[in-house]
């Protein structure tokens, strides 16, 4: 007779392989980012744990803080530095959440014993698209501004961002 | 809608205001701009803040509850209230019995006391049964330990509940066994080995207790309750978090870069509302073979075919394995991403178990392309098979000699009446009216008087067949395995069949899980009425009642409607003593009852064990009563004994 355990393992216990690896990639690609400063690089690291974690243990709270880990790592890399490496660095962090929580999510609704490639590359395919094309556009009405704008134009630009994000929340 | 339209104009005319003053600089100039700036900055971050910090104290949408199809819910297994107790003892027990005195009154019983208390009665019985002992003399045998070369099982009952404590076990964080649990486990081992059962390991320490379906986790198995919904995954909540506090933290601290970021959360968030994540699809399901017999193979193939008009992105499909059959090989699952007038198959196999298997509808789950929302609902199999059909067979082994039936067919029962019959009873003076063909005439010609033979009134018997399907009843050998009251549907089937084949007249009742009953009578119809309920799971379902049943209800249920002279077949695993206060009030109640008992305790663990001893105990406690008892392996068919157990 077949003993429970054997037969009954609840099948949610491994993860997509695919998403995780794309998300671990990502938070590779932002330690390489950073590495050249050690205040960043040591944010980085420490949220990569933090991503790594949420994983393997399925919190939720573990991946986000990890994420915002690498953030706060971009942004103190890139203060001094242009406005395009920060955009560049944070499309494999916004990757990485995405990705991070897909696999999170297929991993409860579905499990490991079904194959789920077809839906994570097609999840992971979009995600790039999505984030190249809203990049790209923020990037062009960036570099469409010549000389020093006026504070009244940011101004302006910030309460559109804010408006939008309250009408598509 | 209107909520939204305000913020999205807003938006709009401040990006074109914005564009504008980018385009044309020279309209920024001056002081009156420079402050409405500044307000505008600070004012709008503000806002900013404030909104993520809602936001994010916000409640993400209830999370998704979906059934385990792989799996049978799980069951309880015999003796795990043992186990139980067995964890429980701990070092506070020991104080407790330590500080027992009489001015303390009544107080509740510590964990090793109970445990005691129930071994002892145990080990009282099975001394009487083996060694023949009296009660008072089987405990003395108990408390001078001379029962047992097993020492520590003799210490048990010799040495008292608080035996002395290793040192490690007043250090923190060290939880060593404790001797009295040790000694508990040797005390079962030793009384399984006298009755000859498969003796448990005594020194290997059980795994941690797992609680199984004591109430709260036995959920339903196919949830359907709140479908169809669509629910947002919480990710763009976090987006809007995000985007708020990024440009707001940009612009505070002048940095460009981050207030550029927001893009990116814009078009996660836009993206999500571009279309309703929908999936038009048709389902076909094939079963090979439909009618497998116990323990084979089921290879069930599903075929999603998209019907619809636009790609679906994100497709994910929980298969509706019915509760009583459980997954050997590969996944009821599915994944995948469907364009238009497409399709997909995927298969894996069920281990076939008795029953009339009804499929669920299947859960699908549709995401959109971002995977910001997915929409949850049951979708209904159009084509193909949704039930699978297994056991529940007629007998064909033996047909019945036609010689056999016809000396059955006067019916096996004395009535306690005399009359016409073939059997004599008694010689009775003549009354006029008797007729002829009954006046003794050899008494005539002795006598002279006339005399009138009585012969006993032969009556068909009539029987009951009543599977115990309480919630205690629902116990299994493993929490995955097939429990006792699907077996018993099994075998009050076989049972039922075989009278029939009789000319018996069979009704069929339940006690516990819902209000089944057939009433007693014969017929191919009667029959097919009585397989099908047994087989299916409108009289024996395979999840558990949520409520416990009380016995003096159920059983002024049954003999309300069971005439008094109704034989009763009580089938019930006999797991806990309430099934024995069902036989014993059946038989008070005036019946004759008998029991098949189908044996789901698994006697190579030390709990599994001690359920099997206290077992046992039960059945010979109703054999005792003169209750005839047939203890059946359910791993093997119902033998042809257990119908004759009915009409003795």
């Amino acid at each position: 007779m077949p003993r429970a355990s054997d037969r009954d393992r609840p099948s949610a216990s491994g993860l997509p392989r695919f998403s995780a690896g794309v998300s671990a990639i990502s938070v590779l690609t932002v330690v390489g980012l950073v590495a050249t400063d050690p205040a960043s690089l040591a944010f980085a690291a420490i949220g990569g744990l933090a991503v790594g974690v949420g994983l393997l243990r399925r919190s939720e709270f573990a991946l986000t803080s990890g994420v915002s880990g690498l953030f706060v790592a971009v942004l103190q890399a890139g203060a001094n530095g242009s406005p395009e490496w920060v955009l560049g660095a944070t499309v494999p962090i916004v990757l990485a959440w995405v990705t991070a929580r897909h696999a999170l999510r297929l991993g409860a609704q579905v499990g490991s014993a079904a194959p789920t490639l077809r839906v994570e590359l097609v999840h992971t395919v979009s995600v790039v698209v999505l984030l190249t094309a809203g990049g790209g556009i923020g990037y062009l009405i960036y570099r469409s501004v010549t000389g020093t704008p006026s504070p009244l134009a940011l101004g302006l630009l910030l309460l559109a961002v804010v408006a939008f994000t309250v009408s598509l929340r | 809608m209107r909520q939204r339209r305000i913020p999205t104009i807003v938006g709009l005319l401040a990006i074109s205001a914005g564009g504008l003053l980018l385009a044309l600089p020279e309209l920024g100039g001056g002081l009156l701009p420079r402050v409405v700036a500044t307000l505008l900055t600070v004012g709008v971050g503000a806002a900013a803040v404030v909104l993520a910090a809602r936001e994010l104290f916000d409640s993400d949408d209830p999370e998704l509850r979906l059934p385990t199809p792989e799996s049978r819910p799980p069951y309880r297994v015999p003796g795990a209230a043992f186990a139980e107790r067995l964890d429980r003892i701990s070092t506070v027990g020991r104080r407790a019995v330590d500080d027992a005195d009489e001015w303390d009154g009544p107080r509740e019983r510590t964990p090793r006391e109970r445990v005691y208390a129930s071994l002892h009665e145990l080990a009282v019985d099975v001394l009487g049964r083996t060694d023949g002992d009296r009660p008072g003399a089987a405990a003395d045998r108990l408390a001078d330990g001379a029962w047992t070369d097993d020492e520590a099982a003799a210490a048990f009952f010799a040495d008292g509940l608080c035996p002395p404590l290793p040192r490690r076990a007043s250090l923190p964080l060290v939880r060593p066994e404790l001797p009295v649990v040790r000694r508990a486990r040797h005390a079962v081992a030793e009384l399984a080995e006298r009755l000859a059962a498969d003796a448990p390991d005594p020194d290997s320490r059980p795994a941690p207790v797992e609680t199984v379906g004591d109430g709260e986790s036995a959920d339903e198995y196919w949830p359907t309750a709140d479908l169809p919904r669509t629910r947002s995954t919480g990710r763009t909540r976090r987006v809007a978090v995000a985007v708020l506090l990024a440009s707001a933290g940009g612009v505070v601290m002048g940095v460009p870069g981050a207030v550029l970021t927001a893009a990116f959360g814009v078009a996660l968030a836009g993206a999500a509302r571009v279309r309703e994540p929908t999936a038009d699809i048709e389902l076909t399901r094939t079963l090979e073979p439909r009618t497998p017999s116990p323990g084979s193979t089921v290879e069930v193939t599903v075929t999603v075919r998209n019907v619809g008009e636009t790609t679906v992105p994100d497709l994910r499909l929980l298969d509706g394995v019915p509760a009583g059959l459980s997954v050997r090989s590969g996944s009821p699952r599915l994944t995948t991403a469907l364009r238009p007038g497409t399709e997909r198959s995927f298969s894996y196999t069920l281990t076939a178990v008795p029953g009339t298997h009804a499929f669920e509808s299947p859960f699908v789950i549709a995401g959109d392309f971002a995977g910001a929302r997915e929409t949850v609902r049951t979708v209904a199999v159009t084509g193909g098979q949704d039930s699978l059909a297994c056991g529940f067979e007629r007998r064909s082994d033996d047909a019945g000699a036609p010689r056999e039936q016809a000396t059955q067919m006067p019916g096996q029962q004395k009535a306690g009446v005399t009359g016409s019959g073939v059997e004599f009873d008694s010689l009775r003076a003549y009354r006029p009216g008797d007729p002829a063909s009954r006046i003794d005439w050899h008494h005539r010609a002795k006598t002279g008087d006339l005399a009138t033979v009585e012969f006993q009134e032969p009556r068909r018997p009539r029987v009951a067949v009543v599977v115990d399907a309480r919630r205690a009843a629902y116990v299994a050998a493993t929490p995955g395995d097939v429990p006792a009251p699907r077996h018993g549907a099994s075998a009050a089937y076989s049972i039922a069949d075989r009278l029939l084949d009789d000319g018996i007249p069979v009704g069929v009742g339940t006690v516990g899980a819902g209000d089944c009953w057939l009433p007693t009578t014969t017929g191919e119809a009667h029959r097919e009425a009585v397989r099908t309920h047994l087989a299916s799971e409108s009289a024996v379902p395979w999840t558990p009642p949520s409520k416990p049943t009380q016995i003096g209800d159920a059983v002024d249920d049954l003999t309300a409607r069971l005439n008094p002279d109704v034989q009763v077949v009580v089938v019930s695993p006999l797991c806990d003593d309430d099934g024995v206060a069902l036989v014993r009030q059946l038989e008070g109640a005036g019946h004759s009852v008998s029991v098949v008992s189908p044996d789901c305790t698994d006697p190579s663990t030390v709990a599994g064990a001690y359920a099997h001893l206290a077992r046992e105990s039960r059945l010979s406690t109703l054999r005792g009563h003169d209750i005839p008892v047939r203890d059946w392996d359910p791993a093997t068919p119902l033998g042809e004994v257990q119908a004759h157990a009915a009409s003795v």
